[in-house]
């Protein structure tokens, strides 16, 4: 991990090449290598998914002439897909999606974990027992299993998405925040708020939410390049946002059939999202350098209760 | 490898110049360090936090963490020097020529392996022997540190052992292959008086019986001189004492030494509190900044440490510069007047003295004021699920007790004996099974404004650095009890209530991490007192701190008592520091009170439970470890754990006195004398202890 | 022994009570919530009547209480008779039968090349911790192929073995019981795939398992009584890593059985995972709910396993 000091002597370089250096060796400095990676390639697609779809416009959807499928080249930098549009435009309008799929899911699994967890260790007794139960049920279900149902049920779109891929990464939060509130419960500085006749919600949103972020973050760190993967997953399998939407699982999942032969519609997606997966896998990184560089944190399954 | 004597000198270790430094601290953590320890030489290493103490050990023992790094000097082992030593040589060396002992019993031991195997492992890294011979050896250390029914032990894992038998098992390990030195740091810091004596009565045995030397390292003056016949005194880095240990305690020399035995004694102290994590005087002596006789000497140069004949050697110039012919007759010098510790040298009385903080003087006496907070037949159960049958844990079983207003209850007991707990249920923490606790309105007079409704008890726990959250500025955290209220006036009660404890006001901006241990645990203490609380219950609150600290906490606590007309409740194991500041002590076991004394019919009767014999016995002190008191050697089981209880007095298994009666009779509380109740039927039988 | 027994049985009837969960949750959730169901895909054409639909679904028994029908179906299902599909007719054990043993071995294959691969390099990189440059050397390989989504991994294999190395390409899937060989040919680059992803997380994650017991004292005690490296890490400290590292593989079983539905896709394999998604666009319940169903049995009953395997790795888990 190439986290930490990277630049020894500041002082005794001198900065040539004016703010854009000084930026990137700021950020070298309290990022390290890998950090300033994996933020740098994020913000880009964030970049991208805010204004992306603005700048773009209805060239992503115009189709062109034929020949489909053309290589880069005139007009289209990227080529063109199966259907006559712009490559280009659509890799970049799909990054609004992939964006918000990634932090949507992780907000969501948040949320809902860290609720669970928190008031199954602060309560305790009964309520404990029953969210335990409710974190391992939603845990039984494999992968892709419970987001795919309720896509069915609900019909597929991105928010429905992004809840249920929410949905399954909530137990692990919640084993988390649980553990890291068992913690936390019995400090002194809990107990005197206690004692001082303070609320358990003042208590819960003082004391242990800002403390219990460590842990999460690390686990938000892991979540995020799962969450980008499994939306991935579920707009290939078709459960992602509608077409004609831009997405890349949609994407790679309508130019798969052509890849033998014309590798063009496969490749930019493929490029894209890879880039994106690996942007949030080195911020997960920096994460774990941050807030556990001892590994003390450990996922899995446990042992119920744990 | 067997055990030789170094060629030349004869002596064992000799460290030289030896200075290590961490990488990213400004200053090494041990600096300058030279010592020398002869074959079979018992050497205490005493020092606060921050001395470097324990980073000399680990530099002794060859066990430095990556980031710490030898600048300069050298250790020498038996005539070779350490640093010319293979990795795979010096690996041959540890465990046999140094054996280790090291502080956390339980993490100290590898949780998912036997006893067996670790033992087993730590023979077989440097000898192999056949299976006879390696199974005597295991069951000859075993008996060598008292671990009973050694057949069934082996078979254990870790967590299945108590504290005190996992550190013999450490200790057993590190004296399985007859090592030349056994290095222990803090071997006894986490575990009981009782079982502590114990400890270290095994080590200075295993010592005396096979030749062995021994540095033992710890932060409690005591422990080390009940041990060690020779003690190096360490302040920031460097040696600032080194002498036999009995006269150590006659005429301590170097100032810091001085403070060190004062404060073990809880006598008052009269200067400033010791911030280790300040910076050092960048010239000069590092101690100038707190002595209180420097000479103009001191600020310019830097002192050495000088032999001064009779095997001692200090760092002082006030002491060197004097003509050394004082110090060959064995009287204190002119320079070091002023700090009599006649009590201890070849005193008579069997008892330490019961430090007097409070220096008796006249009290409003409670009896005006009323009780403050009443307890009646508090008793907390525990079930212990998942057994077969449903056992139940008397936590608390039939405590009652009265607290006087302004005055002091301490509590006092070994782990399990159920003061913490009753700690919290006084406090409200918890709810008791049954019993009542009755806490009256603060006796401040008029009701305060800004408190929350009347008759509130707030805590101070232990561990000051877990007890403030860090992510809140100190200021916001000690107002954290004054619920809604006058917004105008809280910074001023803030700062007030920071002045009261000694911290400068400016303190209320940073956060907990940027404060050392003794001043966060004055700001839990500003926290506590700041909303004019009816009581205040003290969980070991002094437990974790070293000793000059803790002395200046206990003063603090008795100076705010009289200021605000306090109350406390003081729970804590350690017995100096209950008698240091309690109007009357209550002695708890397995859940029960055992006695209950005020501090006058204290000084008349002493203790007349033999378990609060036994307790106030195995309080380290000077020589103590090397003639274990026999009430010590007679109660050699382990705590019997408090769900297992038949009937009859709780301690009768353990008593010397026990009769039948004890032991089918659980004894009340019965009146012994004026102010003096015992559970006992045996009261004061038990008067000599310390044989 | 109380201790262990009452380890065992909390955790085996953790396992069932979950399973019941899902498989009532499952039910109720698709007869009742889904829109359309089997008798509507019945009449692909859309036009027959309103009222033939109706007698449709009363003759399959569509329209008694939900209860009533799970009641009906768990009977059914504990007796091995797990109905038949209404499109095509055959009997869903059947098809289960047939499906299930190549989800299965996929998943097995595919799980150990992840420990195989993944679990040591963990483990080295953690010993070897000195130098942060060949740590992160170590692991960018395995941080691409986990970066990677598992279909696009699994189409680039299709399409590098379709040129490059045509013997382990094949689309036509081959029993493990008609030809050994033949079977792992078709096996292999579905199973790598799979593989290959999850040993990057995999090694990532032994490795701070492994950091945290080397930073532990008991640790330092026997390095201390001069334990010679081979036994230090060998068994002190891998024993302690063990149970970390083995929670670690069933939370890692999860992502993999994920991994299995996709790469069933990619590769044309006749699992259960593409079974899976055929019977939901099909809507095809009884079958769906029989395919999920089994795949959380495997996943509980993967993790049921590796929690009872752990007290045999940390004692501290069975004591009373």
């Amino acid at each position: 991990m190439l986290s930490g000091v990277v630049d020894a002597g500041p002082s005794t370089r001198r900065n040539r090449g004016g703010a854009w250096s000084r930026w990137v060796t700021a950020g070298t400095r309290n990022l390290g290598l890998i950090g300033v990676f994996g933020f740098g390639i994020v913000l880009i697609f964030c970049i991208a998914a805010v204004i992306g779809p603005v700048a773009v416009g209805s060239s992503v959807d115009r189709i062109a002439a034929p020949p489909f499928l053309r290589p880069g080249g005139a007009g289209f930098l990227l080529g063109t897909d199966e259907l006559g549009r712009s490559e280009l435009a659509r890799v970049i309008v799909a990054a609004r999606i992939a964006i918000v799929a990634a932090f949507g899911s992780v907000v969501c699994g948040l949320v809902l974990g860290v609720a669970m967890g928190v008031i199954a260790a602060y309560v305790g007794g009964v309520v404990d027992q029953v969210l335990g139960r409710l974190m391992d049920f939603i845990f039984g279900f494999p992968s892709y299993v419970l987001p795919i149902l309720i896509a069915v049920v609900l019909g597929p779109g991105l928010w429905v998405a992004c809840l249920s891929i929410g949905l399954t990464f909530s137990p692990q939060f919640g084993r988390i925040s649980r553990t890291a509130t068992l913690n936390i419960r019995h400090r002194a500085y809990v107990s005197v708020a206690k004692l001082s006749g303070r609320s358990p919600q003042w208590i819960i949103f003082r004391h242990i939410l800002p403390n219990i972020v460590g842990p999460l973050a690390v686990m938000v760190g892991l979540s995020l390049a799962n969450a980008e993967g499994s939306y991935a997953v579920l707009a290939y399998l078709g459960y992602g946002v509608a077409p004609p939407a831009p997405d890349y699982g949609s994407m790679l999942s309508d130019a798969q059939v052509f890849m033998l032969n014309d590798s063009w519609a496969v490749l930019f997606p493929c490029i894209a999202l890879v880039l994106l997966v690996l942007g949030f896998v080195f911020i997960g990184d920096w994460l774990r350098e941050r807030f556990d560089p001892r590994g003390e944190i450990r996922f899995g399954r446990g042992v119920s209760g744990q | 490898m067997l055990r030789q004597m170094a060629p030349e000198t004869g002596d064992l270790l000799t460290v030289s110049d030896l200075t290590v430094s961490y990488a990213g601290a400004h200053a090494p953590a041990v600096r300058d360090v030279s010592f020398q320890i002869r074959d079979g030489e018992r050497v205490g290493v005493v020092g606060e936090s921050g001395s470097g103490k324990t980073t000399l050990a680990l530099a002794v023992s060859d066990l430095l963490p990556r980031a710490a790094a030898i600048r300069r000097g050298s250790v020498t082992l038996q005539g070779t020097d350490c640093s010319t030593l293979t990795p795979r040589a010096l690996r041959g060396i540890r465990g046999s020529v140094i054996g280790r002992v090291p502080q956390d019993p339980l993490a100290g031991l590898n949780p998912v392996l036997t006893v067996r195997t670790q033992l087993r492992d730590a023979i077989r890294a440097h000898r192999s022997l056949p299976k006879g011979a390696e199974r005597q050896e295991i069951v000859d250390v075993l008996q060598a540190v008292a671990i009973p029914d050694i057949d069934a032990k082996l078979r254990l894992y870790p967590h299945e052992l108590s504290g005190g038998m996992r550190q013999r098992v450490l200790i057993a390990m590190a004296l399985v292959n007859h090592p030349a030195l056994l290095v222990a740091d803090e071997p006894t810091t986490a575990l009981d008086a009782t079982i502590q004596a114990q400890i270290l009565s095994i080590i200075r045995r295993a010592s005396l019986d096979r030749n062995m030397a021994l540095v033992l390292v710890s932060h409690n003056i005591n422990v080390v001189a009940s041990v060690c016949d020779r003690i190096i005194v360490m302040y920031r880095g460097e040696i600032v004492e080194d002498a036999p240990s009995d006269t150590i305690y006659r005429t301590p020399l170097h100032p810091y030494t001085k403070v060190l035995i004062e404060a073990s004694k809880s006598q008052p102290l009269d200067h400033g509190e010791i911030d280790i994590d300040g910076d050092a005087p960048s010239a000069g002596c590092q101690y100038r900044p707190l002595c209180p006789h420097p000479m103009p000497q001191c600020d310019r140069e830097h002192p050495l440490l000088d032999d001064i004949g009779s095997g001692r050697s200090v760092r002082c110039f006030a002491v060197t510069a004097v003509p050394t012919r004082a110090h060959e007759e064995g009287r204190p010098s002119s320079a070091t007047q002023g700090t009599s510790t006649t009590e201890w040298a070849g005193s008579t009385s069997d008892r330490p003295p019961h430090g007097d903080l409070r220096g008796g003087q006249g009290r409003p006496t409670s009896a005006q004021l009323g009780p403050v907070l009443v307890a009646e037949g508090l008793v907390k159960l525990y079930k212990s699920r998942g057994r077969s049958k449903r056992q139940v844990l008397r936590a608390v079983d039939g405590v009652s007790l009265e607290c006087w207003s302004g005055g002091t209850i301490g509590i006092v007991g070994e782990s399990g004996c159920g003061k913490t707990t009753l700690g919290r249920i006084i406090s409200g923490l918890i709810e008791p099974t049954s019993g009542k606790v009755s806490i009256a309105p603060g006796g401040q007079g008029a009701p305060d404004p800004l408190g929350p409704r009347r008759g509130t008890v707030q805590m101070v726990f232990q561990d000051p650095s877990e007890s403030l959250d860090p992510h809140i500025r100190i200021a916001e955290s000690i107002k954290e009890p004054i619920l809604k209220g006058h917004e105008s006036s809280l910074p001023n009660r803030v700062n007030a209530a920071l002045s009261a404890v000694g911290l400068d006001p400016k303190l209320g901006g940073q956060l907990p991490h940027q404060l050392s241990g003794g001043q966060q645990q004055r700001a839990c203490i500003a926290r506590a007192i700041i909303a004019k609380p009816s009581v205040v219950v003290l969980d070991e609150a002094v437990s974790s701190l070293d000793a000059i600290l803790r002395n200046e906490i206990l003063r603090l606590l008795i100076q705010l008592q009289r200021e605000s007309n306090l109350s406390y409740v003081f729970i804590s194991h350690d017995m100096t520091a209950v008698l240091a500041v309690s109007d009357r002590v209550v002695v708890m076991y397995l859940g029960r009170i055992v006695e209950s004394v005020g501090r006058e019919a204290l000084k008349r009767d002493g203790f007349v439970h033999p378990y609060s014999v036994l307790l106030e016995s195995a309080q380290p002190r000077p020589g103590s470890a090397g003639d274990l008191p026999e009430l010590l050697v007679r109660t050699n089981v382990e705590l019997p754990a408090l769900a297992v209880r038949g009937a009859g007095c709780r301690f009768s298994n353990r008593c010397p006195l026990a009769d039948d009666r004890c032991r089918t009779e659980e004894p009340e509380l019965s009146q012994y004398s004026s102010d003096h109740v015992a559970a006992c039927y045996h009261a004061g039988e038990l008067r000599q202890h310390a044989s | 022994m109380s201790g262990v027994l009452k380890y065992v049985s909390s955790r085996v009837a953790s396992s069932i009570f979950t399973l019941w969960a899902i498989s009532i949750v499952v039910f109720v959730v698709l007869q009742q919530l889904v829109p359309g169901n089997v008798a509507d895909i019945m009449d692909g054409s859309g036009d027959a009547t309103p009222a033939q639909v109706h007698a449709e679904e009363v003759k399959l028994g569509l329209t008694r209480p939900i209860l009533d029908q799970y009641g009906t179906w768990l009977g059914h299902a504990l007796t091995g008779n797990l109905g038949v599909a209404p499109l095509s007719g055959q009997s869903i054990s059947q098809v289960i039968a047939q499906q299930a043993p190549i989800s299965f071995e996929l998943a097995f294959l595919g799980l150990l090349i992840a420990i195989v691969l993944g679990v040591p390099v963990g483990i080295l990189s953690a010993i070897h911790r000195s130098s942060a440059g060949t740590d992160v050397l170590i692991r960018l390989p395995f941080l691409l192929v986990y970066a990677t989504p598992v279909f696009v991994s699994g189409a680039l294999l299709l399409l590098a073995s379709a040129h490059y190395f045509t013997a382990l390409y094949s689309v036509t899937y081959v029993s493990l019981g008609s030809s050994l060989i033949g079977n792992l040919k078709v096996m292999a680059l579905p199973s790598i795939t799979i593989g290959l992803t999850e040993a990057g997380l995999l090694a990532q994650m032994s490795r701070a398992a492994m950091l945290e017991v080397l930073s532990q004292p008991y640790i330092v005690t026997a390095r201390a009584s001069g334990l010679r490296p081979v036994r230090l890490y060998g068994l002190y400290a891998l024993k302690a890593a063990a149970l970390p590292i083995l929670s670690l593989i069933g939370f890692l079983y999860g992502l993999l059985i994920g991994g299995v539905i996709v790469v069933e896709q990619v590769f044309s394999l006749p699992g259960m995972g593409r079974g899976l998604l055929q019977s939901i666009t099909n809507r095809e319940f009884g079958e769906l709910e029989a395919q999920v169903l089994i795949i959380a049995i495997a996943f509980i009953g993967g993790n049921l396993l590796v929690d009872l395997i752990s007290p045999l790795f940390d004692r501290r888990l069975v004591s009373a």
